[in-house]
């Protein structure tokens, strides 16, 4: 499967009160840090068999596929192999790898 | 729904004042004593007078996480609850006001288990006291419908953005039937206009809500937090003061001190058995004797400076509560004294009171007692609990 890179806007601590939201929330789009360290496996994805029908991107828990160029991409610095995409797949269009192989 | 003066019982009008106040989702799980307020609204959404989304939840937990859901989306949200159904909910309370959702949800007051019991005591609400929602005590049927509509004035106002928990004695209130004074429509809608968010998700804007904060940056979130409740106070002053320019009603703040002024012996209480100890104020007053009464209707935020101000010059305060602390004393109790402390020397002596536990009543002659033994014995020295005819008796 092709790497898509999430932009990562960094987050940076006020030194106010008063910069910090009165509620906790944010724009989206902020990536504080990459947590796939605990990773055993990666998806990989066989294009022939994808229709692009895109029900990994709507049930991946951690927002880790995206489409680029068109095709779908995965970014491993979120994703935490938790095999969802994978299991949700009506071709088995993705495959779950152990890291090592 | 009628509108004028109806005959209602506690938790009709507090349906009344929820309808009225146009709630775009009520998320509800029906519990005793608060269930006829579930069935007034679903009545009046089944016939189309209250539209909503009307959310049939499986239990309270959903229906605080469905009230959060829609909070964050924007709308007016209602719930209601009472006892085990809220301490279901502890974990979405704590998470309601952390995200400075402001859901509007009505308790009926009951014990706690074991051993069971549906009856009214306070155990349920004082034993959230922490959650940070904003805690109201309403003393009849009438101050609980307005209070139903001031408590979205107070939850959304941006100063405030916090969660209301307003709270009715179980039955003593809930089923009790009084005249109440419906307002019309037009009339609410002119005191509580549509609900405008500071935030919301929006697609086109999209925000993380609910996101994790470390040790760096968790405490700023806590502050903002702690003011914005603290804001309740004197907000509540200002929400009653519109709300008396609209309706010809005033309750007041956070006290409602009843002939405290030149009191030797002041009773604190909260909720629906303020009204029964104003009663036996009059009489001990005709009898000369000192006596005086203060009702907390808000615990939190805790009123400890108007508390300070109220109490001054009082000889000795009892607190009454249908609560205990297990294991140490009246929670309200230890409230009013930690407030009354940096009066130094000059604080009133304190005695706490526990009665009503279960739903047992509290005759008047019982708390004539607890002021003619305020008056003979002032406070006490230790933290001992008053317990109020509990009738039964040591060996």
């Amino acid at each position: 499967m092709p790497e898509a890179r999430a932009k990562i806007v960094p987050w940076k601590a006020p030194q106010l009160l008063e910069d910090y939201p009165a509620w906790p929330h944010t724009p989206s789009g902020r990536l504080v840090e990459g947590h796939a360290a605990w990773r055993l496996q990666r998806p990989l994805l066989d294009q022939s068999l994808c229709t692009g029908c895109l029900q990994c991107y709507l049930l991946c828990p951690d927002a880790a596929l995206a489409v680029e160029a068109g095709a779908l991409a995965v970014d491993l610095r979120l994703c935490k192999g938790c095999g969802v995409c994978a299991k949700e797949c009506k071709r088995s269009a993705i495959q779950m790898v152990l890291e090592r192989s | 729904m009628k509108t004028g003066l109806q005959f209602l019982a506690g938790n009709e009008a507090v349906a009344a004042g929820a309808a009225l106040a146009r709630p775009q989702v009520v998320a509800v799980y029906p519990i005793t004593p608060q269930t006829t307020i579930v069935e007034r609204l679903a009545d009046w959404h089944a016939n189309g007078e209250l539209k909503c989304e009307f959310l049939h939840v499986e239990s309270e937990h959903s229906a605080l996480s469905a009230a959060m859901g829609a909070s964050a989306l924007g709308a007016r949200t209602f719930t209601a609850t009472s006892s085990q159904g809220l301490l279901y909910m502890c974990e979405c309370l704590h998470y309601a006001a952390g995200g400075r959702f402001p859901i509007v949800m009505v308790n009926a007051n009951r014990a706690l288990a074991l051993p069971w019991n549906i009856y009214g005591d306070q155990r349920d609400s004082l034993s959230q006291l922490e959650s940070g929602w904003i805690q109201l005590y309403a003393s009849d049927a009438q101050e609980a419908l307005d209070l139903t509509l001031q408590a979205f004035r107070l939850a959304e106002d941006p100063r405030v953005a916090t969660p209301v928990m307003l709270n009715v004695d179980g039955f003593a209130l809930t089923h009790t039937y009084e005249p109440v004074q419906v307002p019309e429509p037009a009339q609410a809608d002119a005191f509580l206009p549509a609900f405008k968010p500071a935030f919301h998700m929006d697609l086109d804007a999209p925000l993380s809500l609910g996101f994790s904060a470390g040790p760096r940056d968790n405490t700023a979130f806590k502050i903002h937090q702690h003011r914005g409740c603290l804001a309740a106070e004197s907000v509540l002053e200002e929400v009653d003061a519109e709300f008396a320019r609209h309706f010809g009603r005033s309750w007041g703040g956070a006290l409602e001190p009843w002939r405290v002024d030149g009191a030797e012996a002041v009773v604190v209480t909260l909720g629906s058995l303020s009204g029964e100890l104003r009663g036996v104020v009059d009489a001990l007053r005709a009898e000369g004797l000192k006596a005086g009464s203060l009702r907390l209707r808000l615990l939190r935020p805790f009123p400890a400076e108007a508390l300070r101000r109220a109490l001054a010059g009082v000889r000795v305060a009892g607190v009454l509560e249908k609560n205990v602390s297990v294991g140490f004393e009246g929670t309200v109790c230890s409230q009013v004294r930690a407030a009354l402390h940096p009066l130094g020397a000059a604080a009133p002596q304190v005695a706490g009171f526990t009665g009503g536990l279960g739903g047992r009543d509290i005759p008047a002659a019982e708390l004539r007692a607890v002021f003619l033994r305020l008056l003979e014995h002032g406070g006490t020295h230790d933290n001992a609990v008053g317990w109020i005819d509990p009738g039964v008796r040591d060996a």
